[in-house]
């Protein structure tokens, strides 16, 4: 039998065994229950039925018109908004209210529209059909040709402009995929210790019902454990991949919001190093699993590697997202147990050059072969002592593997 | 032919085999019997290179046992070990395909081993939910799924009611009898006597005794007399070297060298008493292994 196929048998049954079991999909049941309401209660609270009030600036005599009329025509009603009006000097100082948030939009010279990027879409839309009106009540009272009006109605009477200066794009891309990268972060987080602890009671499980015994007279450990951790990772990932799915659909259809486009490269990056982050703490969880003499110990023996994990989660989310360009961040890069909480936050800022990251990659790879290995070892040699916890150290000199 | 040799392993001060070494031949069964402790477990984890030697080789068909081997191995441990939650013939199927059958091959052997030890009705339920026994009969199962060269069996009639034994000792035989080599261990010698061909005798880490049963009883040092007669032993016939094994009532159990013969201690035995039953024959396997382990 080849290795592949011992592998893929042990990560079938764990794929069929683990996946419809009672537990994963009462976990399934609680994330799902968590997302739902993460994305329904500000849902149900955020439109309290208060009046929202919009702040408009309007430069020079030409806005003054449209401005009140689409003060007089805001619903005003509660639950809708209302619009209130300030004067600005110019349209330079009107562009800066409205990058700076002081005003939602400005009307500039009766034609013009400037808006943010945290403009509501109902003012916006509300602003041009005030210019709009404005201009067709103004054209019919003075007795314009109608061709200008038809232009005016197909809407070429008003231009959007958004206040946002040009250089600040990037600036927001940035922004958005440093979103990404932190919920990336707790996706791995979240997955590491939620996936690691399946890894961990399944081996604790295996060796205390017996199992691994037999098991191990036809596989040999460590393809036993790479059955498991991939079957387990699947699972997870099916797990956290179709929340994550779910979690953008709710968002954009009951909270009706647009979500930013995110650059390909990057998330391809984020998807890798998850992954290659959950296998290196699955193989650990295995080892440790494999020394634990009962399910109960072996939360006390995962006690460290958690440790490590919460290590390298806050040393990403506090130390290398504010500095990333620091020897420090390039050495955490190159350790394969920081690496992945670290080497998405980096690529944000392209902090990480080219060779970093294959350095990185090649460094983990390798890494996760030998730390699979070694596992296997450990849990040969630690897999037959049902008493007591026995060290790391002696369990792999204790391995006929 | 499956063989060990040498077999050496310490656990600190502690010293599990001591140069163990026997063989199992293709179409015996060997019964390995030794007191709690002596080694047994550990020589048959070592067949599965499950635990890390200090010494000594296991060859199978002369040639070192490796990983591809040992899949045409069956195996039944001390420690029973199945997976609790999952259904018998999900769990036998996977066992087999572990074992290089193919999906459709292990089914139907999951279904032809499951129906010859009557668990049909039971095929889609979780071990945990099924009694010791079938327990025991699952765990077989799973041993005997691939249809393996080498049965390595620790224990195999614990906790089985005399049904389960008688059919287990019948599967064993057929086993055998189709050229598999087979190896248990059991502390029941009445059944290991009735049912083996070989024995392997192990005791503080190192065989004391081995080779087919019906030679080893033969080539005995002793025989073994049980009489019943009119009276009590207190006349213990005054031949050298016999001596009184066991008496409860009028019955008596005496251990006699070889060298005397069937009729020299009946007539010393009958001396002026009245004997209702007399044998005369080899030892037990039970009186060699006693003296295996005493020596």
């Amino acid at each position: 039998m080849t290795t592949y196929r011992a592998v893929g048998l042990v990560m079938r049954r764990e794929l069929l065994e683990r996946g419809l079991s009672k537990s994963y999909a009462l976990s399934w049941l609680f994330l799902a229950l968590l997302v739902g309401a993460g994305v329904a209660i500000p849902g149900f609270f955020g439109d309290d039925g208060s009046v929202r009030t919009y702040r408009v600036a309007t430069v020079g005599a030409a806005s003054v018109g449209p401005g009140e009329l689409a003060r007089s025509t805001a619903p005003g009603e509660p639950g809708s908004y209302r619009i209130d009006l300030t004067a600005s000097p110019d349209s330079g100082a009107a562009g800066a209210a409205v990058a700076d948030g002081s005003v939602d939009a400005a009307l500039v010279e009766g034609d013009r529209v400037l808006v943010g990027k945290d403009t509501p879409r109902e003012l916006e839309s509300a602003l041009q059909q005030a210019v709009l009106s404005y201009q067709v009540q103004d054209m019919l009272a003075t007795g314009e040709v109608s061709e200008r009006a038809v232009a005016i109605m197909a809407g070429e009477g008003v231009t959007v402009v958004t206040a946002e200066p040009e250089a600040d794009a990037d600036a927001a891309a940035e922004a958005r995929q440093f979103v990404i990268a932190q919920v990336a972060l707790v996706l791995l987080f979240m997955a590491v210790m939620t996936t690691g602890s399946w890894v961990l009671l399944g081996v604790t499980e295996e060796k205390t019902n017996r199992v691994s015994e037999v098991l191990l007279s036809s596989l040999r450990p460590w393809q036993l454990l790479a059955g498991k951790i991939i079957g387990v990772g699947l699972l997870g990932l099916l797990q956290f991949g179709s929340i994550a799915a779910s979690l953008i659909v709710a968002v954009r259809l009951v909270l009706d919001v647009t979500l930013p486009e995110v650059d390909a490269g990057f998330l391809g990056i984020s998807l890798i190093w998850f992954v290659l982050g959950y296998l290196v703490y699955a193989a650990g969880y295995a080892a440790v699993g494999a020394i634990a003499h009962r399910p109960e110990d072996a939360q006390n023996a995962a006690f460290p590697l958690t440790l490590v994990t919460v290590a390298g989660y806050v040393i990403g989310i506090v130390y290398v997202s504010g500095n990333p360009d620091t020897v420090w961040s390039t050495v955490l890069t190159l350790v394969p147990l920081t690496a992945p909480f670290v080497l998405p936050v980096r690529a944000v800022s392209d902090a990480v050059a080219p060779w970093e990251q294959a350095a990185a990659f090649l460094l983990m790879i390798g890494f996760i072969v030998l730390l699979v290995r070694v596992a296997g070892r450990v849990y040969a040699g630690g897999v037959f002592n049902y008493r007591t916890r026995i060290k790391a150290r002696q369990a792999y000199r204790s391995a006929e593997f | 032919m499956l063989e060990l040799d040498g077999l050496t392993k310490r656990y600190g001060d502690v010293v599990a085999l001591d140069d163990c070494g026997f063989s199992v031949r293709p179409g015996r069964i060997v019964g390995f019997l030794g007191p709690n402790g002596a080694g047994k477990t550990s020589a048959m984890r070592a067949v599965f290179g499950l635990l890390r030697l200090d010494g000594g080789t296991v060859t199978w068909m002369g040639r070192s046992v490796t990983h591809d081997a040992r899949r045409r191995f069956g195996y039944m441990p001390e420690m029973r070990g199945l997976y609790p939650r999952m259904p018998v013939r999900r769990q036998v199927i996977y066992f087999g395909r572990l074992h290089g059958l193919g999906k459709a091959t292990a089914a139907r052997a999951a279904d032809r081993w499951i129906a010859r030890f009557g668990l049909e009705e039971r095929a889609g339920s979780r071990i945990d939910d099924l009694s010791h026994g079938n327990q025991q009969r699952v765990q077989l199962v799973t041993a005997l799924v691939h249809d393996p060269e080498l049965l390595v069996l620790d224990e195999p009639f614990s906790g089985l009611d005399p049904l389960g034994v008688a059919e287990m000792s019948r599967i064993l035989r057929e086993r055998a009898e189709q050229g598999a080599a087979v190896l248990f261990s059991s502390h029941q010698l009445d059944l290991v006597e009735h049912l083996c061909d070989d024995v392997a005798i192990i005791n503080q880490g190192r065989v004391a005794l081995s080779g087919p049963v019906r030679t080893l009883k033969d080539r005995a040092a002793h025989r073994r007399v049980e009489v019943d007669m009119d009276s009590s032993l207190a006349l213990t016939p005054a031949l050298p070297g016999v001596r009184l094994v066991e008496s409860r009532g009028t019955r008596h159990v005496l251990r006699v060298p070889a060298e005397v013969g069937m009729d020299e201690i009946m007539t010393a035995l009958a001396d002026g008493r009245t004997v209702r039953e007399f044998s005369y024959g080899p030892p037990t396997l039970s009186d060699l292994f006693s003296e295996a382990v005493a020596s």
